[in-house]
């Protein structure tokens, strides 16, 4: 459901900013109902979204990868991917890699396995952490954006 | 169906313990293996084993990878694992191939063996700390916890402050090893600990001949610092003088020692501690302006102990768990009437008076807990005598709760529609906010 498709949206919220109710010309949108206003500005923006592999895989250990698929995604659909490769870190590799994730804008992080500290930084930095996925990167992230989890608050 | 006599051993033993088929899918996953993991037997059957057991090994080095490969075991490999819960546990593991009767290999086998309480006893004894061991749930806490990975990687000289006992020593060791630093040498210098003569020979070095006994060239806390982090705590017990000698030394890493002639260069990071407000001394002019600002790029201020009484029941069960390894005791926890007790003392000697009184109580306890008697006398008979303190918000209650009860002439009844709260709930706040006698 595209939100530049519509003509028109008419919505009413409540005085925490969420959506009580929204209409297009002819449907009734309930999925928004309960969300923040902020939901709106979801729809149709870029949303970055990283996967450290493991080959093809998601990576079962953070910080054990050097390689981090980013997925751009709009609309709910993947409209670029790209693999970065990092560099080893003479420090902590998982709070280096915690800190090239952030580096790049990253909003959201599909991974296995991580560790507390790294998933509070990334937290901290507004980052989403989906954390005890595995299985093929591509396929988890097209079945993430299917069930619409990657867009919940 | 009766469980062989292999499976109920395998279940008994406290070693985690799984196979996996030629496929690296886990076959079997004892309950050790789940208790170690996070994850359950359910949930590991049928998953490739790296998606599983989340070691640091599985991608570049898998040991069932190359034992099923070589047909050679592996034994006592070290490794990091990430557990369900997001937990790293240091392990040691051994692994072996399977075979069916007909000697085909069917399979691996792994075992491993959780390290983390060695682990930690390990860090403790050499005081190689990190960000795990600082605990805490009050904001403060939770603020400096979270800021301190971006600390140590700066590299930028960070300011400590607190009372004493607060963890300042703690704080700095966990941003050396969080920091590109961690490799090289921590080096922790108590200022006030030194006279001032003696301590700048032991911080700068000093030449041979250079004083009566100096009879070889000595490198000093700086040089020892090199590549890594120099502690210096309690700076604000430093002479102006040597202030001034610390101010070049921080601005270009190089100094010269005490009687030599060539200056030395030493690339070190510096964390300075102090148990007051540096600025304090500064305003008094018994501290250096141009050093304060010097080492105040990033300061973090360790609240005291009993500003953060949240926190002493997770204290003291992590001293608990230190003690009991450091002693090969087994104490399981402690009584919520000395919890109270506790709760209740004011700490002016903050988290070091905490543990002293939890080792204390160690030595008094015989049994499995800690029971009010076992602590010193000073917090028994406190906890008779004194309330808990109350914060801010309770304060504001209490002050609300007075000036209704004094409007309505100390009729509970009255002031208790007053406040839209029954009689009993009432009574209740007012026992619990300590203005009932």
């Amino acid at each position: 459901m595209l939100l530049h498709s519509w003509h028109w949206v008419c919505f009413a919220i409540d005085s925490h900013q969420n959506i009580v109710s929204m209409y297009t010309q002819k449907l009734c949108i309930a999925g928004a109902v309960g969300r923040s206003l902020k939901i709106l500005f979801i729809w149709g923006a870029v949303m970055i979204l990283s996967v450290p592999l493991f080959g093809s895989r998601i990576s079962p250990h953070f910080g054990s990868s050097v390689t981090v698929a980013v997925y751009e995604i709009q609309d709910r659909e993947i409209v670029s991917k790209r693999i970065e490769h990092f560099g080893e870190s003479c420090g902590d590799q998982a709070v280096h890699l915690a800190r090239q994730i952030v580096a790049f804008r990253a909003d959201i992080l599909v991974c296995g396995g991580i560790q507390r500290q790294c998933k509070e930084l990334l937290v901290s930095k507004g980052i989403k952490v989906l954390e005890n996925c595995k299985g093929d990167a591509d396929q988890q992230v097209a079945s993430l954006i299917e069930s619409g989890s990657l867009f919940e608050r | 169906m009766v469980p062989t006599p292999c499976c109920t051993i395998l279940e008994s033993i406290s070693d985690g313990v799984f196979t996996i088929d030629i496929q690296k899918r886990i076959t079997s996953f004892n309950r050790a293996a789940e208790h170690i993991t996070g994850f359950t037997q359910q949930e590991a059957i049928g998953q490739h084993c790296f998606d599983v057991f989340r070691a640091d090994i599985c991608e570049h080095n898998c040991a069932l990878g190359h034992t099923l490969s070589t047909k050679t075991p592996q034994i006592n490999l070290s490794a990091q694992i990430i557990t369900k819960q997001g937990e790293q546990k240091p392990i040691s593991l051994s692994t072996n191939i399977l075979r069916n009767p007909g000697g085909e290999i069917i399979g691996g086998v792994e075992t491993f063996r959780d390290l983390s309480e060695l682990e930690k006893l390990r860090r403790e004894l050499n005081k190689q700390y990190v960000k795990e061991d600082i605990v805490g749930k009050h904001p403060k806490m939770q603020a400096i916890l979270s800021f301190l990975p971006d600390i140590a990687e700066s590299g930028s000289p960070v300011l400590l402050q607190g009372p004493t006992g607060t963890g300042k020593e703690l704080v700095a060791r966990a941003i050396h090893n969080l920091s590109p630093r961690a490799s090289g040498p921590f080096v922790a210098v108590n200022c006030a600990a030194l006279p001032e003569s003696l301590l700048e020979s032991e911080l700068f070095g000093h030449a041979k001949g250079a004083f009566t006994g100096a009879v070889r060239d000595k490198p000093g806390y700086f040089l020892a610092a090199d590549q890594g982090t120099l502690f210096l705590d309690e700076i604000g017990t430093t002479s102006f003088a040597l202030q001034s000698d610390l101010l070049r030394v921080l601005e270009n890493h190089s100094f010269t020692p005490v009687g030599g002639t060539k200056p030395v260069k030493s690339d070190f990071r510096i964390i300075a501690a102090a148990n007051f407000e540096l600025k304090q001394l500064v305003a008094k002019g018994d501290f250096r302006e141009d050093l304060y600002y010097r080492l105040n790029v990033v300061t973090l201020e360790l609240p005291p102990l009993k500003e953060r009484r949240e926190d002493i029941p997770i204290l003291v069960d992590q001293f608990i768990s230190q003690l009991n390894l450091q002693q090969g005791k087994n104490i399981q926890g402690i009584s919520p009437e000395a919890l109270h007790a506790l709760m209740c003392y004011p700490f002016p000697g903050n988290i070091r008076e905490l543990r002293n009184f939890i080792e204390f109580a160690f030595i008094a306890c015989k049994g499995s807990r800690i029971e009010l008697e076992h602590l010193p006398n000073e917090i028994a008979q406190g906890s008779h005598s004194q309330q808990p303190k109350l914060s801010a918000q309770d304060l504001e209650e209490a002050k609300r709760i007075q000036a209704m009860l004094e409007h309505c002439r100390h009729n509970r009844e009255q002031a208790a529609r007053a406040l839209g709260i029954s009689r009993s709930t009432l009574w209740r706040r007012m026992k619990r906010l300590g203005l009932l006698g």
